[in-house]
């Protein structure tokens, strides 16, 4: 399978601050994800990738060309970056037209009425960007990536303003497009949305790679976790210690990892001292998970 | 596609009532100069009524329109450094640079669409102007001038475009805009004020020597810079301040941070 996103040695600085170190990953399943923490350098890397900011060091090819060659692919691949701003005197409909111009589309108001579509922005595309809610910008920012069947899609964060019904129809999109051929590369640092997707991970903390895997198997790892709230949280603790758990105490709450759920809800059951406490099985946000140190969980 | 691209611009930028603030100012700062210049309109001899019109057309309009090029050049500069430095802040840039082919097309249709607008108005203006005192228009002198406009408002374009992509912020690079424009009026009013416009070598600074132009050209006299010379100077200057804008945001400046 050829690479969609290769990046070999990639390093870039801005000043004293690495967004990334050394990077090297290759991406070539039809949905591939970017996932780390905010500062994690998803974004330097996805810039990286439209041309718009230069390597230090290393090297980059996006459907097998440099980056900064890109334009010459350029209605090959749709960008979603996590910067826009739109002609706010243009409607949504006249401001994907435009673009389709720009991108040398034939037949641009047909792609236009295509990409409104997909993106569901309904009856606000033919009213003023001006008039916009961050919903509707983001999905109209969508629609510029699906403009004109593009073969590879780079996504920053799309589902940032959405709402769940909106994230669920992206959803569903990128599910049927990806099923057509179309690769996507997807940055996000919010895990529950992509629960419903399958593909595979490249794992970004500090500008590092710690992780290069499957999405199921992060979301796997993810689902042994559990979240106790307590009161008095230092007895919760000091129950959890005695019973053999490994935890890390996050705020208010206690994330404990383990696989028998019943067994630590009997536990605690059974415990006098415990006012009150809660259990709660799911998805935990990178965030939370990197806080709790999880990036040791992920080593390569 | 730039052709498109200018026409957004232009009716991006043209959402502000600039046109109508540029007219407002225009007129002012004519009937400003009309005010305080009687002495001058006194010394001029006549042989004829219309000679006498055509002379006050030329002695005091024109010179008032003369007037204009520091409002023309603080105004492009400004818009430029506004709109290019509001571009990178709130992220045009990049959207744009995701479906243009060349980011050489962003920058001219930029300049294009920055400097027409003024230019159109101030050359609308002057039209205006010319009606209210009606008097016979000297037209050669008219369509040089307005080229002479359109390549200063060209020049202070590009030089703020290369400016504003240096400071990139909005706020530094409307500060470093308006010191420009200021600064580079300052000196040409200068020059002219002491006559330094006789010393050719002062030609080779295209901007300082559009305000000896204005004046010596309508005047007919003896130091009258050849508009043969200073044009082809002119675009030179516009040409290579736009190559090093389109080096420095192609090489130097990171669009991405």
């Amino acid at each position: 399978m050829s690479d969609v996103v290769l990046f070999e040695e990639v390093s870039k600085r801005f000043g004293d601050v690495r967004a990334l170190d050394n990077v090297t990953f290759r991406m070539s399943e039809n949905i591939n994800f970017l996932l780390g923490p905010n500062g994690s350098g998803k974004s330097t890397a996805i810039n990286l990738m439209a041309g718009l900011v230069r390597r230090d060091s290393g090297n980059i090819l996006i459907l097998g060309r440099d980056p900064h060659d890109i334009y010459k692919i350029i209605r090959k691949v749709g960008f979603l970056l996590e910067k826009y701003w739109f002609y706010e005197s243009l409607t949504g409909y006249e401001h994907i037209v435009l673009a389709a111009k720009l991108k040398g589309i034939e037949r641009p108001e047909a792609a236009a009425r295509k990409a409104v579509e997909m993106v569901a922005l309904g009856e606000y595309s033919e009213k003023p960007i001006a008039g916009y809610s961050k919903g509707n910008l983001q999905k109209l920012a969508l629609a510029h990536a699906f403009l004109g069947n593009p073969e590879l899609v780079i996504l920053d964060e799309p589902f940032a303003n959405l709402d769940p019904p909106s994230s669920k129809h992206l959803i569903r999109v990128i599910n049927e497009l990806s099923r057509g051929g179309v690769k996507f590369v997807i940055s996000t640092h919010v895990l529950s949305y992509i629960e419903e997707l399958r593909g595979h991970v490249v794992m970004l903390d500090k500008g590092r790679v710690i992780y290069e895997g499957d999405l199921r198997d992060i979301l796997n790892k993810i689902r042994g976790l559990i979240v106790v709230k307590g009161r008095p949280l230092d007895t919760l603790a000091s129950i959890l210690e005695s019973a053999g758990f490994k935890y890390t105490i996050l705020d208010d709450k206690i994330v404990v990892k383990t696989s028998s759920v019943n067994e630590l809800s009997k536990i605690l059951k059974m415990a006098k001292d415990l006012e009150s406490f809660e259990l709660k099985r799911g998805i935990i946000e990178l965030e939370e998970l990197f806080r709790l140190g999880g990036a040791t969980w992920f080593s390569k | 596609m730039v052709l498109e691209m200018m026409k957004t611009e232009i009716k991006e930028i043209t959402r502000f009532p600039l046109m109508d603030l540029y007219l407002v100012i225009f007129l002012i700062l004519v009937s400003l100069w009309m005010a305080f210049h009687p002495g001058r309109a006194t010394l001029m001899v006549a042989n004829s009524p219309s000679e006498a019109l055509q002379m006050m057309s030329r002695k005091i309009l024109v010179m008032s329109y003369a007037s204009i090029e520091f409002l023309i050049a603080v105004l492009t500069s400004l818009l430029v450094a506004l709109s290019i430095a509001r571009d990178y802040e709130r992220g045009r840039v990049h959207l744009i640079l995701t479906l243009l082919p060349s980011r050489r097309w962003y920058l001219l249709s930029k300049i294009v669409s920055c400097s027409l607008p003024p230019t159109i108005s101030a050359v609308f203006s002057f039209l205006l102007g010319l009606l209210v005192i009606f008097v016979t228009i000297p037209l050669v002198e008219s369509i040089i001038m307005m080229c002479i406009v359109l390549l200063l408002t060209l020049f202070y374009s590009s030089l703020t475009l290369l400016l504003s992509l240096i400071a990139k912020r909005l706020i530094p690079s409307l500060v470093i805009s308006t010191i420009v424009a200021l600064f580079t009026n300052m000196i040409s009013k200068t020059l002219v004020y002491f006559e330094l416009h006789k010393i050719p070598t002062f030609s080779i600074i295209p901007p300082l020597c559009y305000r000896t132009v204005l004046t010596v050209s309508f005047n007919m006299g003896p130091n009258s810079i050849n508009p043969y010379v200073l044009v082809p100077i002119s675009i030179t200057y516009i040409i290579a301040l736009l190559l090093a804008s389109n080096y420095y945001f192609n090489n130097i400046m990171e669009v991405g941070k």
